[in-house]
């Protein structure tokens, strides 16, 4: 018998088997462990404040919710932004740019500079 | 991910409460949805004063516990068919099934209402409490406060946390997932002694 042969053997399938396993998992665990410490050391990305910052305005947000989160008048973006779209202020920043050809991230930039204007 | 959950973002934004609804329903079918996002980002825009804090928790609660009665009931009417069908069934009568299905029937109550909070664990029980024959008012019994208390934390925890809901959502989301792997990792360590515990309980209990 060779030494592969009984090494195979005698050492046991399943317990091999589930070290392999529970050792994958360790893995996981400690880069997920240090996800969440990483998470908790940005106090910027992570502290308790109910408003919405200029910001965090993104592609998904409509024209409705900005203007309820920024307090602004209902027609404030659509006249700033010249916007003929019957579907204002219900249409989201990211369709709107893509309904006109229009750059997206430039888009979001014009909607954050004016949000900041006009707060000031 | 990412991609899935902005899409959703506009459309919750656009059709509120009814896409709440549909995506904390279709989560507790086992579809790979955000679900625990989609209602974190909702009471965070119901402290923006976008949404109803109430009508949030209110829609929430409807769509999780219609969302378990249906995977409850297709499992009920149609898993032993499907198992037998698939010849998955020898699995239901493998010792691993046994030793879950033991543990199951000591551990019930609380099995029941903390499962609620993890998406894998709140499929995977509703699939074993139909498995195992589990009445549905008896299921409901102890998932529906599970389904309350589940969604009043997701909820106060986006309304409080409401402009950083995103940073929030991914830290509960890596929590959720390192309590998962912990719980593997404890049971690959002590699985013998958690088979022969629940064998034995449930011979106790025939």
């Amino acid at each position: 018998m060779s030494i592969f042969s009984f090494v195979k053997k005698s050492i046991h399938k399943t317990l091999l088997e589930r070290s392999f396993w529970i050792g994958c998992l360790c893995m996981l665990t400690v880069f997920v462990a240090f996800r969440i410490v990483r998470q908790i050391n940005n106090p910027y990305r992570f502290h308790p404040h109910t408003q919405v910052v200029v910001a965090d305005i993104s592609s998904w947000m409509t024209f409705d919710y900005i203007n309820t989160a920024f307090d602004l008048p209902t027609d404030y973006l659509r006249n700033a932004m010249h916007i003929n779209d019957s579907r204002y202020p219900k249409i989201p920043i990211g369709r709107y740019a893509q309904k006109n050809k229009l750059n997206e991230d430039q888009l979001i930039m014009q909607v954050q500079s004016l949000v900041q204007s006009y707060k000031k | 991910m990412e991609f899935i959950l902005s899409s959703l973002l506009s459309y919750l934004l656009l059709y509120k409460y009814a896409v709440l609804f549909g995506v904390t329903y279709l989560a507790a079918l086992a579809l790979p949805i955000p679900a625990a996002a989609t209602l974190i980002a909702s009471a965070a825009f119901a402290s923006q004063g976008y949404f109803s804090f109430t009508w949030v928790v209110i829609t929430a609660i409807t769509g999780n516990i219609f969302g378990d009665a249906t995977a409850y009931w297709i499992v009920r009417l149609y898993g032993y068919k499907a198992l037998y069908k698939l010849r998955w069934h020898k699995y239901l009568e493998s010792g691993t099934f046994l030793a879950i299905s033991g543990l199951f029937e000591r551990h019930r109550p609380l099995i029941l209402f903390f499962s609620r909070f993890e998406v894998i664990a709140t499929v995977s029980v509703n699939i074993i409490s139909a498995l195992r024959g589990l009445s549905y008012p008896r299921f409901l019994l102890f998932t529906g406060p599970g389904e309350v208390a589940q969604v009043l934390a997701y909820a106060s925890l986006g309304y409080l946390f409401g402009g950083s809901w995103q940073a929030l959502s991914a830290f509960l989301g890596n929590v959720s997932i390192l309590v998962v792997l912990l719980f593997f990792i404890l049971i690959g360590l002590f699985w013998r002694k958690i088979a022969k515990r629940a064998i034995h309980s449930r011979i106790s209990v025939e």
